[in-house]
């Protein structure tokens, strides 16, 4: 039976990085609390189960180093080897390479990473502790272990104890020179042992005198001799022996082998051994059982000896209970939990649910015409089937924002190690979910704002002490709900935002001129840091300040739908927050109309809608505004921003609509106001893309395009 | 009918992959569990013909989870999923009833004669 194995290897990938992303979690934990075993275990555990995932899938290299890590690992786990920041260092240096290769595959180029280096150094710091401590060396241990006649009952207390040891693969050979496995055995089978050590001389194996005689009288037994043969590929010979010998210490008395059991532990046969047994059972029971073992490829049976008299009936149980067993276990809890889906599907899905929604609407818009009550009745029910559809399409796309997070402490930790700096980083709302196809974008912008936290917001700690600050500055990610929005903000408690300093920058920079500098407030701090090509760092570091990180983040959270603020207190700290719409495809928007066409304003933009007369507004800097309660909003009418052919009239009174990104608020003039609806956002064209003022668009019940307006540009 | 299999790994990976193996032999995957504290419940939920068992895995390990299932049910049979190495194991698990055990990385071929010796065989 030949199986392909390239169709695991996408699922080996996706389950090999959720182990990575878990050892990197684990072992920061580790790091901080370098006694706690626990984590230990777990961080084994994770390596373990990496190791036989790449050994299924024939990936030698992660094989290999997988199963370094292991022996490394172990040694912690025992406590032979301590926690220090060099074991600490070096796994982390695995795990990394672990992630190269992995990548590799990921990418299917076929090239060797070479980890020869990492290799030497495991072991180094592996061996570290023999070098300080004078501790009698591994082997003389082990052979203590061995000479203790207690060793199998030992086991048995203290599973926890020896199961650690004896993972461990030389550890694990070693010990098998003690046989714990025939020990382990009933009495009788182990009074027959020592006979065994005796020298046998011809080629088939003899059976004691004395023990012909003994059990020759004994009225119903047989003596026979078993010739089994193992499979060739067999891969725990010793094991297979320990097995037969178990199963006919249940059919009778082991009465010796060939060779002895102490060279079939240390599997120092080619794949045929020799048993011989007393037993009642007929020699074709035996064979039948033994048979029944996996990798016995054959077993034939000399009787030595023939019972005086008929055997008994065995008391062996039958294995025919398993029928009726499986006859009462069927019940309806038979089904699998979960499946896994391309993502592709999820979004054929999502696209399919999306034209339902724009015919939903375009049937409604039908129905308004005609007054039949039935299919009013019926479009409703369609209605609320189509809006449950859709909310179940998008919950499955839903995927918590830990997959992202995850990764990043440890970059923090390694960003602060290389700068000197001492970080406590919190992460908040890690069960929050998002869209799978958002937070696979906002990753990079994530890298960019944490770098800017870590690198231009904390500063050194003797700098923060001069401060009046602790020595540790704080770093926290943390997601929340918001409306329609997902928040994810990064804040630090570090230097905070000099308005005047950026501003000089840009100005240095040849990105803003005099008279621009001058006009500068705080609320343009953001738009100036977003710029193409601005850089607060003065030096630059070697994983940010290159000038692209905010203008990046920025144009990533608009692509998205999204936006970006900032908050900030100078010398106390900064907020960068991201914020993103809950999904891409599907939105509740403002219908508004505007000289004759439609446009959408996306809700979760939308505070509230007012009617304004001409009196209501003001102008502020020669740019109208109205004001209402005590603040004062800016007046953008959107008749005369698109140049529409038909303008309002100064005397009209006219729709608003306020929006709000943050602190900022705009007021949008329109002609009249639609109502709320579902659109579908269809993106715009590649040609289109840089067109400012529009997000997208949506295709209307009556088969017409309207655009989105994108409220983050027009601020 | 056909047997029923309960699938335990830590791994989804391992756990599909013995699922394809046996499914394409015929077996019913009853159920899948990842840890042994899962194993355990499910097993009393499902009563399945076969358990394939993984050792090393979080919350309770392959080798408590078999002697919590054989208390539940004398006649389970389970069959465990083991690394190179690890031959102690193998033999405690095989000790506290496992009827047999398969050695990572699989050979269906071998998957298959284990999962059918372990159901047809003589229990003893």
């Amino acid at each position: 039976m030949e199986m392909d194995i390239s169709q695991y290897k996408d699922l080996f990938i996706t389950e090999a990085q959720e182990h990575l992303d878990a050892l990197n979690k684990f072992l920061l934990q580790l790091e901080n609390d370098p006694n706690n075993l626990d984590v230990v275990t777990e961080i084994f555990r994770s390596a373990h189960t990496l190791k036989g995932m790449s050994a299924t899938m024939g990936y030698d290299q992660l094989t290999e180093l997988a199963h370094e890590m292991e022996n490394l690992l172990e040694h912690l786990r025992t406590g032979d080897v301590p926690v220090t920041t060099n074991v600490v260092d070096t796994l982390f240096s695995c795990f990394d390479t672990l992630g190269a290769i992995i990548n590799a595959i990921a990418e299917d180029r076929p090239e060797q990473i070479d980890f020869s280096g990492l290799v030497g150094e495991i072991r180094a710091v592996t061996e570290e502790p023999a070098v300080e401590q004078p501790a009698p060396e591994e082997p003389i241990v082990v052979e203590a272990e061995v000479a203790e006649p207690q060793a199998p009952v030992q086991r048995a207390t203290e599973p926890e104890a020896t199961k650690a040891e004896l993972t461990e693969p030389q550890a694990a050979e070693q010990r098998v020179t003690e046989p714990p496995a025939i020990k382990a055995e009933p009495a009788q089978q182990q009074a027959a042992v020592p006979a065994l050590a005796e020298p046998v001389a011809s080629s088939e194996l003899e059976v004691d005198e004395a023990d012909m005689r003994r059990y020759s009288a004994t009225p119903g037994m047989r003596i026979m001799r078993l010739t089994v043969e193992l499979d060739r590929e067999c891969l725990l010979k010793s094991v297979r022996v320990f097995m037969v010998f178990k199963k006919l210490a249940q059919l009778g008395d082991v009465l010796g082998s060939m060779p002895p059991v102490e060279a079939l532990e240390d599997e120092k046969f080619e794949s045929t051994f020799q048993v011989a047994v007393a037993t009642p059972e007929t020699g074709q029971r035996v064979e039948k059982a033994l048979l029944a073992i996996a990798e016995i490829a054959s077993v034939k049976t000399d009787v030595l000896h023939e019972p005086a008299l008929e055997a008994r009936p065995s008391g062996a149980a039958g294995a025919d209970g398993a029928t009726d067993k499986a006859a009462a276990g069927l019940s309806a809890a038979r089904r699998t939990q979960s499946v896994r889906v391309n993502i592709a599907r999820l979004d054929t899905l999502m696209n399919l649910v999306g034209e339902l929604v724009i015919n939903r609407t375009r049937l409604a818009q039908i129905a308004q015409g005609s007054n039949i009550p039935d299919l009013r009745e019926a479009l409703d029910q369609t209605s609320r089937l189509t809006a449950e559809l859709q909310d179940e399409v998008m919950k499955t796309r839903m995927v918590p924002v830990e997959h992202v997070f995850n990764r990043f402490p440890r970059m923090v930790r390694d960003l602060a190690r290389a700068e000197g700096k001492e970080i406590d980083f919190v992460v908040e709302g890690k069960e929050i979910e998002l869209d799978r196809t958002i937070l696979d974008e906002i990753s990079d912008p994530l890298i960019h704002m944490i770098r800017n936290a870590v690198d231009h917001g904390i500063a050194t700690p003797e700098k923060r002490v001069k401060q009046g600050k602790p020595a540790r500055g704080t770093v926290k990610l943390s997601a929340y709900r918001d409306r329609n929005y997902v928040a994810i903000e990064v804040y630090d408690d570090g230097e905070g935002v000099e308005p005047a300093r950026v501003f000089d920058r840009a100005l240095s920079k040849g990105l803003i001129g005099e008279d621009e500098r001058r006009s500068l407030t705080d609320d343009d701090v953001l738009r100036v840091l977003c710029m193409p090509g601005f850089s607060t760092s003065d030096q630059v570091s070697g994983v940010s300040g290159r000038g692209v990180g905010m203008d990046a983040v920025k144009s990533k959270a608009e692509a998205l739908g999204g936006f970006v603020l900032l908050a900030f207190e100078p010398g106390l700290g900064t907020t960068v927050t991201l914020k993103l719409p809950l999904t891409l495809a599907i939105v509740q928007a403002l219908m508004v109309e505007v000289s004759g066409e439609t446009y959408a304003v996306p809700l979760g933009t939308v505070r509230e809608t007012h009617v304004i007369s001409p009196e209501d507004i003001k102008t502020v800097q020669s740019h109208e505004a109205i004001f209402l309660r005590d603040e004062t909003i800016p007046l953008l009418r959107l008749d005369r921003l698109l140049e529409c052919s038909h303008l309002l009239n100064g005397a009209e009174q006219f729709p608003v609509v306020i929006t709000e990104i943050g602190p900022r608020l705009i007021a949008l003039g329109v002609h009249s106001l639609i109502g709320q609806q579902e659109i579908v956002i269809s993106t715009l064209d590649k040609f289109l893309k840089r067109v400012e003022g529009f997000a997208g668009a949506t295709i209307l019940g009556t088969g017409r395009v309207a655009l989105i307006l994108d409220i983050p540009s027009l601020m | 009918m056909a047997p029923s299999v309960l699938i335990v790994d830590d791994a989804l990976f391992m756990r599909m992959m013995i699922k394809d193996i046996l499914s394409k032999d015929g077996f019913e995957i009853v159920g899948e569990a990842e840890n042994g504290v899962e194993a355990v419940k499910k097993y009393a939920e499902l009563h399945p013909d076969l358990v394939t068992m993984d050792i090393v895995m979080p919350e309770m390990d392959g080798i408590e989870a078999v002697r919590n299932i054989i208390k539940i049910d004398p006649g389970a049979r389970v069959l465990m999923c083991s690394a190179m190495g690890q031959q102690p194991l193998v033999v405690e698990a095989l000790e506290a009833g496992a009827k047999d055990f398969i050695i990572k990385p699989f050979q269906p071929a071998k998957v298959v004669e284990a999962v059918r010796k372990a159901l047809h065989g003589d229990g003893g």
